[in-house]
């Protein structure tokens, strides 16, 4: 398999194609590759990456009830899920979907980060920075993505677990990163400025999923999904 | 399907667009107008899905066909795409590539894949192969891009497209002139590369162009399938692969057509084939009930002083002052009469083109008598005319006993403008239109002698090959030696006279 890194190297990453709202969210013409593949979390250019991404997808599609659109490093879903910090470089959500069209997050948007791990890793720091993209995303596009999941196959920061998903820890992660978040270099001078709706927002949208290779022997049968598919198809036209 | 674009610049396009919901919606409207620009008889439905694992984006049905299910796809990994269609997509399904396929590293793998389960995978070039030469409605090529969208499998870029598009279209026409190399070449292509779903019906038409174009079956490069026969759908493939114009050829194919599957098909795609259908099966296509519109025709200068064709589900005959409609029962044509009731005619005016139509009884009648007068022929009994003028200015002919020239008695209504035969068996469309004109539209000489010759045999029908009305010799196992021939159209004419009343 082609290396994401590869790719970035010599396709034109996020071109002219690139959302004109998006604010910070340009063309990186000029942009050197290497610094932005350093950029992007380490496993999106390795192989067991792509294949956790694979199979988050191919989970989140088995429940009928969240549809992943976009995958990274497909090329087309690229500039669908790529997001610029404030200094122009880019970040990137490995995949993006929509939910269905019934329960209380129908036809909400996600991103996701997927992190196919063996053990915790250094997911603690990764999550921190995941964090302020969710921030940096969510102002720069507010209306973009509705909702954030973390999927993993390993739990991490385990003492930290239930604090993960609040407010004063996004707040802390964008304040962490606020260099690329906020372009603000004085900590005193980036909390005033980190907007505390938007932390709280990001709060409530946030999943923490911690899957396992067990999880797909819950999946539905292939009769009955295709039943439910078929009614959804139905229910819909 | 005028393709002014490439498929890959528009798909390009839409992939472009900011919102998620306008690039879904452009990629699926282009998808949704190549697939039609394969099939247009494909209903095609967008769902709300896009790119699901397991869901289609779109789905495509038929009216007597599985439903199958279009998956897109991006191109990026051809094993991530392989491993897709080995473990998530239906068998069966569709799957459209959103960029080129064919020439990547694994296509190999995902072709043999898709093959073993029966999923088609096609690449925006593949499609475009397929429709760039759709230009000529009448090569064939129509006819196997619709079956390759009903049945195809395996992985179908622009140089596997192109191949089984040309040796299928080569191997009918090879078919119909006997070269028994092209007809092998397209029957293994249509077992290699078709679902059984699919090759059956496709290798049945090259058999069937093989039979009408004069060759015997045991001599067909291939195994003849013993059930060889034309129903509505075989024979609207027929109608519809290739224009053929050779009479000889439709007189063949005609063998075993009757108006039933005639009338099932709605519309032709080449309307010059229906024609020298019906012109070399005249004598022997045979219709219970024929109602006749005086008009006068609108037509092109190229276009000829008569025409067959087929509209609302009855089979026309245009001529220069006249339509006439055929059906299997006069009941189809309930409300046309309602809204065409005439008076009767004069028997003047009956006597005046009563000749040689056999008209051994009629019904006279004014506002208060009914008189029914019969004899051997009404144009040689000197007491026609006076039983005419007992009855005064006001006395029409309602109805006439007639002789078509086949001996198939009918009833002729002046007032219902209809032409109904009155026995078991069913007269040609040639014997019951000749007779149905004559009896209920004035013409001249010239204009009698014109559709006399229309609706007789043309003359490149060489008399060894005329059967009886519904019979034609072919050598050895033809069409019509199926025993399901015979004995699926015997019945279709007993119940037909038993609902004969007029």
């Amino acid at each position: 398999m082609e290396l994401a890194q590869g790719k970035w190297k010599d396709a034109n990453p996020v071109s002219a194609r690139c959302a004109p709202h998006f604010g910070g969210h340009r063309a990186i013409h000029g942009l050197d590759s290497l610094q932005y593949a350093r950029d992007m979390f380490a496993e999106e250019a390795h192989e067991a990456g792509a294949d956790g991404v694979r199979k988050a997808k191919r989970w989140l599609d088995a429940t009928t009830r969240a549809e992943v659109r976009w995958i990274f490093p497909e090329d087309a879903a690229r500039d669908k899920l790529t997001f610029n910090w404030i200094d122009d470089s880019k970040f990137v959500f490995d995949l993006g979907g929509i939910f269905s069209a019934n329960g209380p997050v129908a036809n909400k948007t996600f991103m996701a980060e997927v992190k196919n791990y063996t053990s915790a890793g250094s997911q603690g720091t990764m999550y921190s920075e995941y964090l302020a993209r969710c921030y940096r995303a969510r102002v720069v596009n507010p209306g973009y993505a509705d909702h954030f999941m973390w999927i993993t196959w390993h739990p991490f920061s385990v003492t930290n677990w239930s604090k993960l998903t609040t407010a004063a820890e996004v707040k802390a992660a964008v304040l962490q990163h606020r260099a690329k978040a906020l372009g603000i270099a004085d900590e005193q001078s980036a909390e005033a400025a980190i907007e505390q709706a938007v932390c709280e927002s990001i709060a409530e949208s946030l999943w923490l999923l911690v899957l396992s290779d067990k999880h797909e022997l819950l999946m539905l049968s292939p009769d009955d999904r295709a039943a439910v598919i078929a009614a959804q198809i139905k229910k819909a036209s | 399907m005028q393709v002014d674009e490439s498929m890959q610049a528009a798909l390009s396009n839409a992939l472009a667009r900011s919102s998620w919901a306008d690039t879904i919606d452009g990629v699926k409207s282009i998808v949704a107008k190549h697939l039609d620009g394969m099939d247009s008889s494909a209903t095609i439905k967008k769902t709300s899905f896009f790119n699901h694992t397991f869901a289609p984006d779109i789905t495509l049905t038929w009216p007597n066909a599985a439903e199958r299910g279009v998956f897109l796809r991006f191109p990026d990994d051809v094993s991530y795409l392989t491993a897709s269609v080995d473990g998530d997509i239906p068998n069966g399904s569709m799957v459209l590539g959103l960029g080129e396929l064919e020439q990547r590293d694994g296509a190999e793998a995902l072709a043999s894949t898709s093959k073993a389960h029966e999923t088609l995978v096609l690449d925006p070039p593949g499609i475009e192969a397929l429709q760039t030469e759709k230009k000529d409605q009448k090569s064939g090529l129509p006819v196997v891009t619709a079956a390759v969208a009903r049945g195809a499998r395996g992985l179908f870029g622009r140089m596997k497209a192109q191949s089984v598009a040309s040796t299928i279209t080569q191997g009918l026409s090879g078919a119909a002139s006997g070269d028994a190399e092209k007809t092998r070449s397209a029957a293994t292509v249509t077992k290699e590369d078709f679902a059984p779903r699919e090759s059956v019906p496709l290798e049945h038409l090259i058999q069937t162009f093989w039979i009408a174009g004069g060759s015997k079956a045991s001599e067909y490069p291939g195994e003849f399938q013993a059930r060889a026969w034309l129903g509505s759908e075989e024979l609207r493939l027929v109608l519809d692969t290739a224009e053929v114009d050779d009479l000889l050829f439709w007189r063949q194919v005609g063998a075993d057509v009757t108006l039933k599957e005639l009338l099932a098909i709605s519309s032709v795609a080449i309307p010059s084939n229906l024609r020298r259908l019906v012109q070399a099966n005249v004598d022997r296509l045979a219709a219970k009930a024929a109602w006749v519109k005086p008009e006068q025709r609108l037509k092109e200068p190229e276009e000829p002083d008569f025409d067959w064709s087929l509209e609302s589900g009855l089979l026309r005959l245009a001529g220069p002052t006249f339509a006439v409609y055929f059906a299997r029962k006069k009941d189809r044509f309930k409300l046309l009469i309602a809204n065409n009731k005439r008076d009767g005619i004069t028997a003047t005016d009956l006597l005046a083109r009563a000749e040689g139509l056999g008209i051994r009884e009629i019904t006279q009648a004014d506002t208060r008598r009914t008189l029914v007068f019969k004899t051997d022929d009404i144009t040689q009994d000197s007491a026609t005319e006076q039983v005419a003028k007992s009855f005064g200015a006001d006395a029409r002919v309602t109805k006439a006993q007639a002789t078509v020239p086949g001996g198939t008695h009918v009833t002729v209504d002046f007032e219902d403008s209809t032409v109904v035969a009155v026995t078991n068996s069913s007269p040609s469309v040639g014997d019951l239109g000749r007779t149905a004109v004559k009896a209920l539209i004035e013409l001249d000489a010239d204009a009698d002698a014109a559709m006399t010759a229309f609706l007789s045999l043309p003359d490149e029908i060489p008399t060894d090959v005329l059967g009886g009305a519904s019979q034609v010799e072919l050598p050895e196992m033809g069409l019509h030696d199926s025993p399901e021939i015979g004995s699926e159209a015997e019945p279709s004419i007993t119940d037909e006279s038993a609902e004969n009343t007029s």
